[in-house]
């Protein structure tokens, strides 16, 4: 493609005394640009390794947050078997504290009986008292009576001696067996106080059933949480990935920076020493990348050619 | 052992992404800075497969292919071009080099793992 620089109604000789006051401009535009190109090079270079690093330790982070759910669900299943096993021992408790719910209540049931058959038993030994009261009374009077029949009454009065006797006895041994009685009472009334106390103080195992669920619901939910930072560990490195890869237009900036200050030189050695005429399209064909030459394809300023390989495809010989 | 690919490209950038990539795959990853510094870690390690731009200084990635399977070690080993040149003649030069395949950038990393699954030994 050849360039017409030569405007309307000047001079040629003007023209190139213009052309060679801006000729100096020309390296010092190919510097700055090559500048740029090793500048932007430099700092993406420098952005792609800091991005490098942060996917290293987001990609750390995600083994050690995998690493912790594998190592929880070891404990998991550990958490459940002693779980199970506190379970089965709160079983054998909760029918043992039936049992002895149910003894207790049966103990307390005899014991109320035995208070029963002892008040019983005092009834009778008044009854026995009242008996050798009566006894003695008895004798007392067989006494009298002997005695106002004389002579004749005398193997009576024996008789009556020995009924004052025997009541005598029988109100020693009522007294011994009432002294007995009241000492079974008061054991029975301190047995049946200490019964009532301990099964009222039988194991609450409903409250550590309630305990061990919310153990394992705990559990349950810092696993939970420890698979949910690892899957969005695993998105951070997914997205860091995708930004690292998305840098990869820097390596076509500088290649067509570097394009372009070749042209400039060809066009400094082409304007300086008269050598060859700038081609222009010297400079699109450079155009390597598929895109690239679609577009200038496209605007006309080349022939068609075949659609090239796509950015990304690859081809094995 | 991981697999060790040798990425020869004079930007810095685009050896760091491809490394990037690799590395993340779980390969290991020696790079050059053009052909001749590609060819020197080329003997200093055993290079499974090798990652290779086209247009770099002091040598190119096609001197550095025929360099490459000049030498014994090398001439069986897969060898990538990673290039933005997508012109059937630079193909051709390059397989008559003696390259393996051609990989067009800017690369997809997937589609780049791909293309080494299917070649590497």
């Amino acid at each position: 493609m050849s360039v017409n620089l030569l405007p309307q109604g000047d001079s040629t000789l003007a023209l190139a005394g213009r052309v060679a006051e801006q000729l100096p401009l020309l390296p010092i535009l190919r510097r700055h640009l090559e500048e740029m190109a090793t500048y932007v090079e430099k700092h993406v270079a420098e952005v792609c390794r800091d991005f490098g690093e942060i996917a290293h330790l987001a990609t750390m982070n995600v083994d050690a947050g995998e690493a912790a759910v594998e190592g929880s669900g070891n404990e998991q299943r550990e958490v459940e078997k002693l779980i199970a096993t506190a379970e089965t021992m709160l079983e054998r408790i909760g029918d043992r504290n039936q049992r002895s719910t149910r003894l207790a209540a049966d103990v307390l049931s005899r014991l109320e009986n035995t208070r029963k058959e002892i008040d019983h038993l005092k009834v009778v030994m008044a009854e026995v008292g009242q008996i050798a009261l009566g006894t003695r009374l008895l004798g007392v009077n067989s006494r009298i009576e002997a005695a106002h029949i004389g002579e004749h009454g005398r193997a009576f009065a024996t008789v009556a001696d020995e009924m004052a006797q025997l009541s005598g006895q029988t109100q020693r041994v009522a007294g011994r067996i009432e002294r007995i009685v009241l000492d079974v009472s008061g054991e029975v009334d301190s047995i049946t106080e200490e019964m009532a106390s301990v099964s009222g103080e039988m194991i609450d195992s409903d409250g550590i059933e309630m305990v061990l669920a919310g153990m394992r619901e705990a559990h349950r939910d810092m696993e939970s949480s420890l698979r949910l930072s690892s899957q969005r560990g695993r998105q951070l490195v997914a997205r860091i990935h995708s930004a690292v890869i998305g840098l990869q237009f820097q390596d076509r900036l500088t290649q067509r920076m570097q394009h372009v200050c070749s042209a400039l030189e060809g066009m400094e050695q082409a304007l300086s020493t008269g050598g060859a005429a700038f081609n222009g399209g010297r400079l699109l064909d450079c155009y390597s990348m598929p895109e690239e030459r679609a577009v200038h394809h496209a605007r006309g300023s080349l022939a068609p050619e075949p659609v090239p390989t796509g950015a990304g495809e690859a081809e094995l010989f | 052992m991981a697999k060790r690919i040798l990425i020869v490209d004079d930007s810095a950038t685009m050896r760091q992404m491809v490394s990037f990539t690799l590395t993340q795959a779980g390969f290991d990853v020696v790079e050059g800075v053009d052909g001749v510094d590609g060819l020197a870690r080329a003997g200093q390690h055993t290079i499974h497969l090798v990652l290779t731009d086209l247009n770099m200084p002091r040598m190119s990635g096609i001197e550095l292919i025929q360099s490459l399977r000049a030498t014994p070690a090398y001439r069986y080993t897969p060898i990538l071009m990673l290039t933005t040149e997508s012109q059937t003649s630079k193909k051709l030069e390059g397989k008559a080099a003696g390259a393996t395949g051609w990989i067009v950038k800017p690369f997809h990393p997937q589609k780049l793992l791909e293309t080494i699954a299917k070649v590497l030994p």
